[in-house]
């Protein structure tokens, strides 16, 4: 892959993914993961 | 002789980075003993590598976890708000800065395979195809299952964690299982069938290299994705390569290193650019 190329591509994505996260912690999403790994998850474990 | 001494350095680094992150992931040591699961602040975050946050010691979600419940937890009202968006964000981020390195220096389950592999035996390479399993599992398991197979308490099932993650059974389940007397009581076919599965998968491990790494991980086919652009990129030299094949022979990950050099399934331990003994590789 041409080095130019694969900068901006490198680049779009950080970009890409600073957005993502920033909607992610607006909407507070880390509570709703907080509330499952809080928890023992019988399906995880292997208990349905 | 210095070679000998400085790729054996490079193994024990790679190896006492992988001990750390799995101390790092798995530090609630009080819940080993008590059979306990933390319930601190720092659950709130993911992780980067597969690690069951059903695991007594787990101090952080696993990314692989928090994606399916974001999915199940929207059950049949799914819509664009129930898409994980926080984790998906980072996966990109770390696969961006790292690529698949995640895989080769950090993850527990990566190391469990490895240690499997130093046991003597007859060595295999596998089949190639194989490798296309893991995005199909990526898809069908953490994806479109969750989303669309609706259970009867309105909820998507998280089908990768119920009926695949051997890690889920290593690290949550088998100790659980082992401190909790109540839990015991509970146990059916499914914990045989995962039971099973780990068991072939540490069978396989003696066998062939990294079979979960290479075959089944969903986690290592997401930052495969990103290999041939991230950050961390391995160099090859092909004016001081001569093809003797010492850097295809000593990668944990079974690829023909100077064609399939940057490619998905590499994890970056570098363990190629140690042997390599014209140092045609870089970083």
């Amino acid at each position: 892959m041409f080095l130019r190329k694969r900068i901006i591509l490198t680049l779009v994505m950080f970009i890409i993914s600073l957005i993502l996260i920033f909607v992610g912690i607006n909407k507070k999403e880390f509570e709703s993961y907080y509330r499952k790994a809080i928890n023992v998850c019988t399906q995880c474990i292997g208990i349905g | 002789m210095t070679m000998d001494i400085s790729k054996n350095n490079n193994l024990k680094i790679r190896q006492w980075v992988q001990v750390g992150s799995t101390l790092v992931g798995n530090g609630y040591l009080k819940g080993f003993k008590t059979g306990d699961i933390y319930q601190g602040a720092l659950k709130k975050g993911c992780i980067p590598f597969l690690n069951c946050y059903s695991c007594p010691g787990a101090l952080f979600s696993c990314p692989i976890g928090a994606i399916q419940n974001t999915f199940s937890e929207a059950g049949a009202k799914f819509d664009i708000n129930a898409i994980p968006y926080l984790v998906i964000g980072f996966l990109i981020f770390i696969g961006t800065l790292v690529g698949r390195a995640v895989c080769g220096w950090l993850c527990p389950f990566g190391f469990f395979q490895d240690l499997l592999n130093k046991i003597p035996s007859k060595k295999f390479r596998g089949f190639s195809w194989l490798k296309y399993l893991k995005y199909v599992i990526l898809l069908l398991f953490v994806v479109i299952l969750p989303v669309f197979w609706i259970d009867d308490f309105d909820m998507g099932v998280p089908t990768f964690c119920k009926y695949i993650c051997p890690a889920g059974t290593l690290e949550g389940g088998i100790p659980l299982v082992l401190l909790q007397p109540t839990l015991r009581a509970q146990l059916g076919w499914l914990f045989t069938w995962k039971i099973g599965l780990l068991f072939l998968l540490v069978v396989l491990s003696v066998f062939f290299k990294r079979p979960f790494c290479r075959w089944f991980c969903p986690l290592g086919a997401f930052y495969g994705l990103f290999n041939k652009f991230s950050l961390l990129q391995i160099k090859l030299d092909s004016n001081k390569c001569i093809n003797c094949g010492k850097c295809s022979r000593v990668c944990p990950m079974n690829l023909d290193v100077p064609k399939e050099i940057n490619t998905s399934d590499c994890i970056r331990c570098y363990d190629c650019k140690k042997d390599c003994p014209f140092k045609a590789i870089s970083y």
